[in-house]
C-alpha cells in the first residue's frame, strides 16, 4: 500500500514538473532560448488566479481561460520587443532573461511586500480515496492538464501546417526562412504559447501553493532538469521526464532521505546525460 | 553546459559589480565613533527581496514603529534608520559595508536568518560597531565570542525547550501520562536542525520515543515527510519551519488523513498567512510555540500596545510575530542607547551589559539582561492554540494564558 501511495504522489508531483517544463522546452527547441524568466510566468499565473478569485470571485478552474490568453500576449510582446534582439547571442540571452526574472519578481514585490497570497478554494485541500490511497484533486487536475497539453501540442506540431513550419524552424532556421516561413512570427507565437502554458500551470498551482514573488524559481529548477532529462526540444520528453523525476523524488524521499531528493535526481540526470547526451527523447544535440 | 558557464559569468559579474559599488567612494565615516553625535544612524540588515522578503518587510515596519514610538530620538540624538536589502549572506556583507561606509551607520542590527546575522555581525565587528540581533535564532551566533554581538530576542534552543516543556507539562498528562511517541519534523537548514537537535536530546532524556524527519523549506512536495511521520504513528507531531513549508505540511497531512493527537508548530504556524493557506479546519486545536501574542494576559505582557500601533500605522494586522519581535528589539536597543555614556562600541556595550529590566519591562513580555555571550536572559516564549473562530489564543504557560483559556487536548 505504501509503495502505491508513494508512486501516486510521485506521479502527481511529476505532473507539476512536466506542465512547467513543457513551455520551457518548447522555447528551447524552437526559439533556442534559455528562458530563466519562465518561472515568473508561473508566478504571474498564481497571482492572477488569486486576483481573479479575490476581486471577481472567479474560480481558478475558470480564470485560466482569461489568464492564459493574457500570458500569451505578454509572451508575444516580450519576444517581439526583447528576446528577438538577442537571438544570436546566447550569453546575452542569459543576461536578458535573468534580468526579466528580476524585473518580474521586483514588480510582484512592490505589490505584495513579499507576503504570500493563498487562493482559498475548497478544492485546494480536497482528496479522494483510490484503492486506499489518498489522491489530491488539484494535483490530479495538474497531471491531467500536463497530459492533455502534451497530446495537443504533439498532434498540432505533427499534423498542422503551422506545426510543420515550427518543426522546420527547429531543424534549420535559415533554410526555413529561405523557404518563405515567417520565422519571427513563429518565434513570437511559440514564445507566447510557452508563456500561456506556464500561466496555466501557475493558475492550477494556486489552490495548492501560496503565491510569493520568488516561487517561480522553486518550479523552474526541476523544470530545467526535466528538459535536459527528457530531451531538448521534445514535448513528449518533458512529460515523461517530469513523471520520471517525480517518481524518483518521491521514492528517494521515502526510502533514502528527504534531504537527498535533489541530489538523487541530479545524480540520475548526470548518468543519463553521460549515457545519452541528448536526453531520453532528444534526437540531436541542441 | 552553456547554462553553467552563463551562470558563472553572471555570478562573477554580479559580485564584481557589488564589489565596485561598495568600494568606489570615500567613506563618510570609518565607523570609529568617538564623542557625541547629534544624529545616530542605525543600519538595519533585512531581506527586502527574495524568498524571505515578507519577513524582512515586517521587520522594517517593526523597527520603524519602535523608532516612531520613541519620538525618533534617544539620549538627545535624533535616530536615523537606514535599511540594507540582504536576501543572501553575500548581500548581507556588501550591504553592511555600504551602510557603514556610505550611510555612516553607528550601529547595525537585523536580521531574519542565521546566515545574514553571521555575515553582517562580522562586518560590524571589523568596523568596531555594535550588532543588535532581534530576530535570528541559531544559538551558535553568540558562540563566536564577538564582543559586539547582542541578541535581544529568543534563541533556537529556547523554542526547542519551550516546545518540549509544553509537551511534558501539558500534553503528556492529557495523553495517558506515560512517555509519548513524538515525531520531530524540521526544515533542513541551520535553524530547523538546531531546534530539532535540542528537542531530540530533551525528549530522549524524558524517555520518549522520538523520530526525526527533515524537509527543505522551499520544497514543493512534502508527501514523503508526512508519510514518514504517519508511519511512525506519533502522539505528537512537532513541526519546525517557516510559514510556507508549515502550510504545505499541514495541507498535505490533511490530504493524507494524518491526524495525531496533537500537533505543535514551532516558531511559525500562528499567522493569518497559514490560516489563509490551509483553512480553518486544518488548524483548529493545533498549537504553536511563538514569540508573543496579542491575546497574552496583561500580567505577562503589560507593554503590549504594539498591535494597535501597527494597525493604526499600516491599516492592517501584523503578519505573525516577526514585526513585534523586531519592535521589541529596537525598543530595547533605544533604551540601551538612552543609558549609554557615548556612542562608541565600548559605551554601548557597557550600557547593554548594565541593563537590568525585569520581565514585562519591554514589549512582548520580555525583560532585558544580557549574559556574558550577549544573549538576553529575559526572553520568554508562550504557546498559542488555534480556536475554531480563526484566532490563535495564548494558552500556556498559565500565567500567559488569555482570560479563561487553557490548552484543549483531544486524546485519540
Amino acid at each position: 500500500m505504501e509503495v502505491l501511495t508513494i508512486a501516486i504522489s510521485g506521479l502527481l508531483l511529476g505532473g507539476i514538473y512536466a506542465l512547467v517544463a513543457i513551455g520551457l522546452n518548447l522555447v528551447f527547441g524552437v526559439v533556442r532560448v534559455t528562458n530563466f524568466a519562465h518561472g515568473e510566468f508561473v508566478m504571474m499565473g498564481m497571482f492572477g488566479a488569486y486576483l481573479a478569485h479575490t476581486t471577481f470571485d472567479v474560480h481558478p478552474y475558470i480564470s485560466w481561460l482569461i489568464l492564459a490568453p493574457l500570458g500569451f500576449l505578454v509572451g508575444v510582446f516580450l519576444q517581439a520587443v526583447v528576446i528577438k534582439r538577442v537571438l544570436n547571442d546566447h550569453l546575452m540571452q542569459i543576461f536578458v532573461t535573468f534580468g526579466l526574472l528580476i524585473v518580474f519578481q521586483s514588480i510582484a514585490l512592490i505589490f505584495t511586500r513579499g507576503q504570500g497570497k493563498s487562493t482559498q478554494v475548497a478544492v485546494g485541500s480536497s482528496a479522494f480515496d483510490l484503492w486506499g490511497v489518498s489522491v489530491s484533486v488539484p494535483r490530479l487536475v495538474i497531471l491531467l492538464t500536463a497530459i492533455c497539453v502534451t497530446v495537443a501540442l504533439v498532434v498540432f506540431l505533427r499534423n498542422s501546417l503551422y506545426g510543420t513550419a515550427v518543426r522546420a524552424i527547429s531543424q534549420d532556421r535559415q533554410t526555413a526562412q529561405l523557404m518563405g516561413i515567417n520565422v519571427n512570427r513563429v518565434y513570437a507565437v511559440t514564445f507566447g504559447a510557452s508563456a500561456a502554458i506556464a500561466v496555466v500551470a501557475g493558475v492550477l498551482l494556486a489552490p495548492v501553493y501560496t503565491a510569493t514573488p520568488s516561487i517561480g524559481l522553486s518550479f523552474v529548477l526541476p523544470a530545467f532538469a526535466v528538459v535536459v532529462l527528457g530531451g531538448l526540444g521534445s514535448i513528449t520528453g518533458s512529460l515523461v521526464g517530469g513523471l520520471f523525476l517525480g517518481l524518483v523524488e518521491a521514492f528517494s524521499g521515502a526510502y533514502i532521505d528527504p534531504t537527498l531528493k535533489q541530489a538523487v535526481w541530479f545524480t540520475i540526470l548526470i548518468v543519463v546525460l553521460a549515457v545519452k547526451p541528448t536526453g531520453l527523447f532528444g534526437k540531436v544535440a541542441v | 553546459m552553456k547554462f553553467k558557464s552563463g551562470i558563472a559569468v553572471l555570478a562573477s559579474a554580479t559580485l564584481l559589480l557589488a564589489g565596485c559599488a561598495s568600494s568606489g567612494d570615500e567613506p563618510d565615516s570609518n565607523g570609529d565613533n568617538t564623542g557625541a553625535v547629534e544624529e545616530f544612524t542605525i543600519g538595519a540588515i533585512v531581506p527586502l527581496s527574495g524568498p524571505f522578503a515578507g519577513g524582512g518587510d515586517e521587520m522594517r515596519r517593526g523597527y520603524e514603529l519602535a523608532v516612531a514610538k520613541a519620538g525618533g530620538e534617544a539620549a538627545g540624538m535624533s535616530i536615523k534608520l537606514v535599511f540594507g536589502d540582504a536576501p543572501t549572506a553575500e548581500a548581507a556583507v556588501t550591504e553592511s559595508e555600504r551602510l557603514v561606509t556610505r550611510e555612516g551607520a553607528d550601529a547595525l542590527m537585523g536580521t531574519y536568518m542565521t546566515a545574514l546575522s553571521q555575515a553582517g555581525s562580522e562586518v560590524a565587528a571589523r568596523h568596531n560597531l555594535p550588532w543588535i540581533e532581534t530576530n535570528s535564532l541559531t544559538d551558535a551566533l553568540s558562540e563566536r565570542g564577538l564582543e559586539n554581538y547582542f541578541r535581544t530576542g529568543p534563541r533556537a534552543s529556547q523554542f526547542a525547550s519551550t516546545s518540549i516543556d509544553f509537551i511534558a507539562d501539558t500534553l503528556a498528562p492529557e495523553l495517558g501520562g506515560g512517555p509519548l511517541r513524538v515525531f520531530l519534523e524540521n526544515e533542513d537548514g541551520p535553524y530547523g536542525q538546531a531546534i530539532a537537535a535540542v528537542q531530540q536530546e530533551m525528549l530522549e532524556d524524558l524517555g520518549y520515543e522520538v523520530e526525526v524527519g527533515a524537509h527543505s523549506a522551499v520544497a514543493i512536495d512534502v508527501t514523503d515527510a508526512v508519510l514518514s511521520a504517519k508511519r511512525f504513528d506519533p502522539d505528537v507531531w512537532v513541526v519546525t519551519g517557516y510559514e510556507s513549508d508549515t502550510s504545505l505540511l499541514t495541507k498535505t497531512a490533511q490530504q493524507q488523513a494524518f491526524s495525531p493527537a496533537a500537533t505543535v508548530f514551532v516558531a511559525a504556524g500562528d499567522t493569518q498567512l497559514v490560516l489563509e493557506a490551509v483553512g480553518q479546519d486544518a488548524l483548529t486545536d493545533k498549537f504553536a510555540v511563538t514569540y508573543s501574542s496579542e491575546t497574552a494576559s496583561e500580567s505577562w505582557a503589560p507593554e503590549n500596545g504594539f498591535y494597535d500601533e501597527y494597525r493604526e500605522a499600516f491599516g492592517e494586522d501584523p503578519i505573525g510575530a516577526v514585526a513585534s519581535t523586531a519592535y521589541a528589539g529596537m525598543t530595547a536597543f533605544l533604551q540601551i542607547l538612552e543609558e549609554a555614556d557615548g556612542t562608541d562600541l565600548a559605551a554601548i556595550s557597557a550600557s547593554a551589559r548594565a541593563m537590568d529590566i525585569d520581565f514585562g519591562g519591554i514589549p512582548s513580555g520580555w525583560g532585558l539582561k544580557f549574559d556574558a555571550a550577549g544573549e538576553n536572559e529575559r526572553v520568554r516564549l508562550l504557546v498559542v492554540q488555534w480556536r475554531d473562530y480563526g484566532v490563535p489564543v495564548a494558552v500556556w504557560p498559565s500565567e500567559a494564558a488569555a482570560d479563561g483559556e487553557a490548552p484543549v487536548v483531544n486524546a485519540r
